[in-house]
């Protein structure tokens, strides 16, 4: 699957979030999308996810233009957002049940104990959401997001509340799914964390998106200047 | 068809269990159902032909009240942790996301009438199990909740949701609060069917707009 954006635009009132940004992505390809607090990558994480409209631009899926805010296309992205989209009141194995059977996805019982014990939840299937600490919520999340099995995965600071742990247990998760064919985009504070995983890097800027940087035979601070060159001046000043 | 209902069935069960888990709009809604039951008892000594009349009017005012607390609570599971999101990318046909919603409403709503009934018989000494009285009020709620879930789903993107639902939702609702109140008390004087059923009729009819238009809408309400 080749995904392609073009000439997206968003305003929020007088507010120009992103101005006429082209974006591709194929399958088995990650890109993590950084950028400054506030600089419009949540707002194009939730317009690639369908859940929120653009004022202009194009979408295309193998070439063939598609909407963007259609079913079809929502149920083809699995997104992990700020929030974990998860019910306090359920347990961790009740609200993987609820989602795998709005999915259409009947997995046993067995079958999503597997799920919670892939990303270290074995032990607290059984228990309330409200009562899981930060990390735990968000490694349910990540397994929430991979049961449907998406082609499109997106990842909204992802590693956030993780542990080291964690975090690896997260790239490996994502390796995998890249190696299954899934494209993934994601954003990451810590973008030299991402390094390790990710297939190019865009920056969004003022509302306009980067071209792609590429890593591969690529050392991080290589990407790191080119990705920002102001702190690299800043820094040899220094 | 069949994939729509398995959807809708798994959504009324996550609210359902949600509701029974936390109890949130219903110790709400019971709460105050009881005590303004218990002040209209205090408020007004009437004499018993007075007080059968006017007994589908109090219930209903006690109904919508906190029928309109528990709308408020409705959405506070998909709003704590931004669920609302994942049913938007998981559900194919969003409408499904609505019925759920107003059919736990209406369940819980039934709940409560069943509760509150002889609490209020006991208290005001009237008998009020009388099957065509209970069937105006399962249409009410019926009626009630078809409309506001939909605007509790506008309202709760709100910051001022607790007063902007009751705001939108009250004229909104002066068909179905005349209809019930006028058959109850058709009812509960003893009058020939023939003199309440257009009040009956309206109720279903008004039920049967506002579920469909909901349906129709609720994709725009979400998304937009």
């Amino acid at each position: 699957m080749k995904i392609e954006l073009k000439g997206l635009s968003k305003s929020f009132g007088s507010v120009q979030v992103l101005k006429k940004c082209d974006l591709s992505l194929e399958s088995g390809e990650l890109i993590c999308l950084v950028g400054s607090n506030g600089a419009g990558k949540t707002t194009l994480l939730r317009i690639i996810s369908g859940l929120l409209g653009a004022d202009k631009g194009h979408f295309f899926v193998n070439g063939e233009e598609w909407l963007l805010n259609s079913s079809d296309w929502r149920r083809k992205c699995a997104l992990v957002a700020h929030k974990t989209f998860l019910y306090q009141n359920l347990t961790g194995l009740e609200n993987l049940r609820f989602f795998s059977r709005l999915y259409e996805i009947d997995l046993s019982v067995a079958e999503l104990e597997g799920i919670l014990a892939e990303v270290g939840l074995a032990k607290a299937g059984g228990r309330q959401v409200r009562t899981y600490s930060r990390g735990m919520q968000q490694r349910l999340t990540i397994a929430r997001a991979l049961l449907s099995r998406s082609e499109l995965l997106i990842l909204d600071e992802a590693y956030t509340g993780l542990d080291k742990e964690g975090s690896e247990l997260l790239s490996r998760i994502l390796l995998s799914c890249k190696e299954e064919g899934t494209a993934i985009l994601m954003t990451s504070h810590d973008p030299a964390l991402a390094f390790g995983i990710s297939d190019a890097f865009v920056k969004l800027n003022k509302g306009t998106l980067s071209e792609k940087i590429g890593t591969k035979e690529k050392q991080w601070f290589e990407v790191e200047g080119l990705l920002f060159p102001e702190s690299k001046v800043e820094e040899s000043r220094s | 068809m069949k994939k729509w209902f398995a959807t809708l069935k798994t959504l009324i069960w996550k609210d359902l269990l949600q509701e029974w888990r936390s109890k949130d709009m219903l110790t709400a809604m019971l709460a105050f159902a009881i005590l303004t039951i218990f002040i209209f008892n205090y408020a007004m000594e009437l004499d018993p032909r007075t007080r059968a009349s006017l007994a589908p009017g109090i219930l209903w005012v006690v109904i919508t009240f906190s029928g309109t607390l528990g709308l408020n609570r409705s959405f506070v599971a998909e709003q704590e942790q931004g669920s609302f999101d994942a049913l938007v990318l998981a559900v194919p046909g969003l409408g499904s996301i609505w019925l759920a919603k107003q059919i736990t409403n209406f369940l819980i709503m039934l709940l409560l009438i069943l509760i509150i009934l002889p609490i209020y018989s006991l208290l005001y000494n009237q008998n009020l199990f009388n099957p065509a009285l209970i069937a105006t009020f399962v249409l009410g709620a019926w009626a009630f909740s078809a409309a506001g879930t939909l605007l509790a789903s506008m309202s709760s993107q709100s910051r001022m949701r607790d007063l902007l639902l009751p705001v939108m939702l009250f004229p909104i609702l002066m068909p179905v609060n005349m209809a019930v109140v006028k058959a109850g008390e058709g009812i509960m004087n003893g009058l020939a069917f023939a003199s309440y059923q257009n009040w009956l009729l309206i109720l279903l009819v008004y039920g049967i707009i506002m579920t469909t238009i909901s349906l129709m809408v609720f994709d725009y309400v979400i998304l937009e």
